[in-house]
C-alpha cells in the first residue's frame, strides 16, 4: 500500500498528494507522514516548490477536515436526535456539547498537528455536536498548516533518511497519544478523588 | 482515607482507572518501540531502493552522483528523469529487480572508490 501510494505520487505528483491528505483527514489509513517527508525531500532536490507543496498539502488536509465535519453534521446530528427522541439522554448530549464548546478549540488545534491519530474522530464529533463551524475552520487551518510545515521541513532536513524519519515519527505520534490519554485520565481520577472526599466530608447544614 | 475514597468508586470510575493503567502500558510499549526502531535505523542508514523512488532521490539518499546512476541504468548522464524507477524498468521492458541490482552495484562501486567522485581522484 505504502509503495503503491508513493509510486502514484512519483508519477502524478501534487494531485495525488492532495487526495491522500484529504483522505487521511477523513480517517482513511494513508502513509501521509512518509508522503509529506518524501515531498520535503523532493523540494530539497529541486523537483518541487516549497510554497506549492505547503499550499497543496494544507488544502488537502483542510478539505478532508471539512468533509469530516459536514458528514458529522449531516449524518451524526440527526442520528443523535433520533436516539434522544427514542431513548432520552438529552441532558447528556447537552453536557457533551457544553464540554466540546469549552475544550473543543484546544482539542481541535492539537489534534491537527500533535495528537494526529484522533483528528478524524474529532472532525466527526465537532460536526455532530454542532460545534461552531467558524471556530472549527479557523483553528483547523492554522493547525493543518503547522502540521504540513513541520513534516515538509523534516523532509527537507532528513531528505536522505525519510523512511527512518517517518518510521520514528509514526511511533512517536502514538507515544504522544498515549501521554495525552494518561494526562486526561489521570486528571479525571484526581477529580473523582476530590469529589469523593467532599461527598464523604460531614455537612452540618444538610 | 485514600483507600476508602477508592473503594467508594462506581463501576464506570473503575473503568476510567483501568483505562488509565492501559494507557500507561500503551505509552510504555510505544516508547520502547520508538527506542528500538531508532536503534535499528542507526545501524541501517540506507533506505532500500524501492519502485516509487526517482533516480535523483536514490542519488540523494546514497550520496552518489546522479550521472553515475543514470549511466548505470541506461539513461543519459545529465538527465533529470522524473519517472519512478518501477516505471523506468517497465518502459525499458525489464524486471525492476534487474535495475535495482545495477543501481546497488554502482552505489557499492562508488563507495569502494572504484568510481571516482565528481571532479576528483578515486578514493
Amino acid at each position: 500500500m505504502t509503495d503503491l501510494a508513493l509510486e502514484w505520487f512519483a508519477l502524478y505528483g501534487l494531485p495525488v498528494y492532495f487526495v491522500m491528505l484529504a483522505a487521511s483527514a477523513l480517517g482513511i489509513p494513508m502513509p501521509v507522514k512518509l508522503l509529506m517527508l518524501v515531498v520535503g525531500a523532493f523540494v530539497q532536490q529541486g523537483e518541487m516548490g516549497f510554497g506549492m507543496a505547503l499550499t497543496v498539502g494544507s488544502l488537502g488536509a483542510i478539505t478532508g477536515d471539512q468533509a469530516g465535519y459536514f458528514i458529522g453534521r449531516k449524518g451524526g446530528r440527526p442520528a443523535i436526535n433520533n436516539i434522544t427522541r427514542r431513548f432520552g439522554g438529552v441532558e447528556m448530549v447537552k453536557k457533551a456539547e457544553d464540554y466540546a464548546e469549552r475544550w473543543g478549540l484546544a482539542a481541535i488545534f492539537f489534534s491537527r498537528w500533535l495528537v494526529t491519530p484522533v483528528g478524524p474522530w474529532l472532525n466527526l464529533l465537532s460536526g455532530s455536536t454542532n460545534f461552531s463551524w467558524i471556530k472549527f475552520t479557523a483553528v483547523g487551518v492554522v493547525g493543518e498548516v503547522i502540521w504540513v510545515l513541520i513534516y515538509l521541513l523534516l523532509g527537507l532536513y532528513f531528505s536522505d533518511r525519510v523512511e527512518a524519519t517517518a518510521d520514528l515519527l509514526v511511533n512517536l505520534s502514538w507515544v504522544i497519544v498515549g501521554l495525552a490519554a494518561v494526562m486526561f485520565l489521570g486528571w479525571k481520577i484526581r477529580e473523582f478523588l476530590r469529589n469523593s472526599s467532599t461527598e464523604n466530608a460531614p455537612e452540618p447544614s444538610r | 482515607m485514600f483507600l476508602r475514597r477508592i473503594r467508594s468508586f462506581k463501576l464506570w470510575q473503575w473503568a476510567v482507572c483501568a483505562a488509565f493503567v492501559l494507557s500507561i502500558a500503551f505509552t510504555a510499549y510505544y516508547s520502547y518501540r520508538t527506542y528500538k526502531r531508532a536503534e535499528f535505523w542507526r545501524e541501517h542508514r540506507d533506505q532500500p531502493i524501492a519502485e516509487w523512488m526517482r533516480v535523483g532521490f536514490v542519488a540523494n539518499s546514497y550520496k552518489v552522483p546522479l550521472p553515475e546512476l543514470n549511466k548505470a541504468i541506461g539513461l543519459p548522464p545529465e538527465a533529470r528523469d522524473r519517472r519512478p524507477l518501477g516505471t523506468i524498468a517497465e518502459d525499458q521492458g525489464r524486471p525492476f529487480d534487474e535495475l535495482k541490482k545495477e543501481l546497488e552495484k554502482t552505489i557499492s562501486d562508488f563507495r569502494q572508490g572504484t568510481i571516482p567522485p565528481p571532479g576528483g581522484e578515486p578514493r
